[in-house]
């Protein structure tokens, strides 16, 4: 008992055991906070008219592509999901503008 | 796009940088900041929803076969076949005169080895140890030389895979500069004059090299002196992450050490790696490796080396990489980790767009020196940082009419991309810290503690410079 007291009110222990304990409670009691994140990519239009990227040397057919104007994962739509402590219905989207595409 | 627990999306990073501080041992610091990371996701069947998917992708089979497999098996090979003390008794004998030589050749290599990160850590730090530790070299002066010439490097010289990932995060909606992938890259080159942290890191460390530089932290001067009067070449009380030596016990009676065994190798290391960049755009290093082990193999069958003995130098070598490995992998995993945490998304979001212009090239050096620090992962930062903080530099610079817009956005983007070095290269949880440390045979504490004196003069400096450019120019 008294060993095992030593061990856990070691310095290293403690923030182990604190981190642990505390990640596990903020991780139950607290809603993330969604923000944008994007990746830009140069989009050419393929033979059979499929939107598409390089990637790797390769072209990579983009599916559900949608126009600037109606995506879903815009800053007002994130700001109304972290104020009603929701998860947002997509967390990825391909987004046309007129020079470039976004990976959001 | 990403989610953050605002202050405590930076716990798993917290967690893992205090245990590595008070235990001196980063198995167990990365493990401890994994688990927070993982408890605070909402992922507590650690084995399966989080070891296995980081270990199952394409990083860590890389991670497996190159550290392991075939850096490890040439390790074993030069060490087999006592190339490696072939290779530093050649270089003791011509170009090393005293320690000041062996660490111009470190920091030389360094240079050559500009494919950056891990690879150059790696290559710089094997070879030359040997010829370092003859000529008493402290293991922390050489991990500082073979870190602080690794991802520098690749930011001054960035003939490597650096452009092209880092200009997917650089679009700016309305910054014509910066519309297009050829654009993107341009402009990244375009940025090298200013990378003033890698020119100063870079800089600094072959003063140190040639031991003409001012002043480097009282305990790198400790280091220095203790080595150089006793010949100790750790603190009494390090505990060096790889205790893998080079000697000629192994090699087997009868074979003559040559030192074409460790030099083309290593030729072929690099020739095919630069070969694939200039020919397939970027470095084949998986290949390259692989045809030097074969290569080394090879060699060492033609001059008479059983299969057993060679089988027995490879295990030699695996042996010497599987605690290295086992790290880099952890730091994987806490890289991955600190990302679904959102940690360097809560960073960005935090400050806003209430900065003064001038201040803002300043205050996003610090913002990716903290994230990558806390991190690990410059790569990491880059991807985090770049798409909030270009666009916020842009909107910045609009909003007080800046005449040089472009040029406001160039030193913002040095900053952030030097920043990230910063802090990638003294974080003690980063892949080349440990590997740096690893290699030289130092203590990763030891490595980190004397490291970040003399990286934080030179970002000091660069930080300096950018505001004065931005106040004066933009």
């Amino acid at each position: 008992m008294k060993n095992l007291f030593r061990t856990i009110t070691r310095p290293a222990s403690l923030v182990l055991i604190i981190g642990v304990l505390l990640s596990l409670y903020i991780g139950k009691t607290t809603p993330p906070t969604w923000t944008i994140e994007r990746m830009s990519v140069d989009a050419f239009k393929t033979e059979t008219g499929q939107w598409a990227y390089t990637y790797n040397k390769a072209p990579v057919i983009i599916e559900n592509l949608v126009p600037i104007d109606t995506a879903y994962l815009t800053p007002q739509n994130l700001e109304a999901v972290n104020a009603a402590k929701t998860t947002p219905a997509i967390t990825e989207e391909f987004v046309i503008q007129p020079t470039a595409i976004f990976n959001a | 796009m990403t989610r953050h627990w605002g202050i405590w999306s930076l716990l798993p990073a917290i967690v893992a940088i205090l245990l590595c501080w008070i235990v001196k041992e980063p198995i167990t610091a990365l493990s401890g900041g994994i688990i927070a990371g993982a408890f605070l996701i909402g992922k507590f069947n650690i084995l399966d929803d989080v070891l296995v998917p980081t270990f199952m992708s394409k990083n860590a089979a890389t991670v497996l076969i190159l550290y392991l497999w075939l850096l490890g098996g040439l390790m074993g090979m030069w060490e087999k076949t006592g190339a490696s003390k072939a290779f530093a008794e050649f270089m003791a004998k011509h170009f090393v005169r005293g320690p000041k030589t062996a660490k111009v050749v470190a920091w030389l290599l360094g240079i050559i080895f500009f494919q950056g990160g891990t690879v150059s850590a790696v290559l710089v730090g094997t070879t030359v140890r040997p010829l370092a530790d003859e000529e008493r070299v402290s293991h922390e002066e050489l991990s500082f030389i073979v870190d602080s010439t690794s991802s520098p490097i690749a930011i001054l010289l960035p003939f490597n895979a650096w452009p092209s990932y880092v200009q997917a995060f650089s679009f700016v909606g309305g910054a014509a500069w910066l519309a297009t992938e050829a654009d993107r890259i341009a402009f990244f080159f375009k940025s090298i004059p200013f990378n003033f942290y890698a020119i100063f890191a870079i800089t600094s460390t072959l003063l140190l090299s040639i031991e003409r530089l001012p002043w480097c932290g009282q305990q790198l001067n400790a280091a220095i002196r203790r080595s150089r009067e006793t010949g100790e070449l750790d603190a009494p009380d390090a505990e060096p992450v790889n205790s893998l030596h080079y000697d000629t016990d192994h090699v087997p009676s009868g074979y003559r050490i040559t030192i074409g065994d460790f030099f083309i190798p290593l030729l072929v290391v690099l020739g095919f790696a630069i070969s694939t960049y200039i020919t397939l755009g970027s470095p084949k290093v998986l290949w390259a490796f692989g045809l030097a082990l074969m290569t080394s193999i090879l060699m060492a069958f033609l001059r008479g080396m059983g299969a057993k003995d060679v089988i027995d130098g490879l295990s030699l070598g695996f042996k010497g990489v599987v605690l290295g490995s086992l790290i880099l992998l952890l730091a994987m995993t806490i890289g991955a980790m600190s990302k679904a945490t959102g940690g360097g998304a809560y960073l960005v979001d935090l400050l806003g767009s209430w900065i003064p212009f001038w201040l803002l090239p300043g205050l996003l050096a610090l913002l990716t020196m903290f994230i990558a620090f806390a991190t690990g992962t410059s790569w990491g930062t880059f991807a985090v940082s770049l798409p909030l903080a270009l666009p916020l530099s842009f909107h910045v610079g609009m909003a007080h009419g800046l005449v040089n817009l472009e040029f406001f956005m160039l030193i913002c983007f040095c900053s952030i991309l030097n920043g990230a070095v910063f802090g990638d290269q003294c974080s003690p949880i980063s892949d080349t810290t440990v590997l740096s440390a690893m290699t030289t045979g130092c203590d990763l504490m030891d490595h980190v503690k004397t490291q970040i004196p003399l990286a934080t003069v030179s970002m000091g400096g660069a930080i300096l410079l950018w505001t004065l450019l931005v106040s004066l120019f933009a």
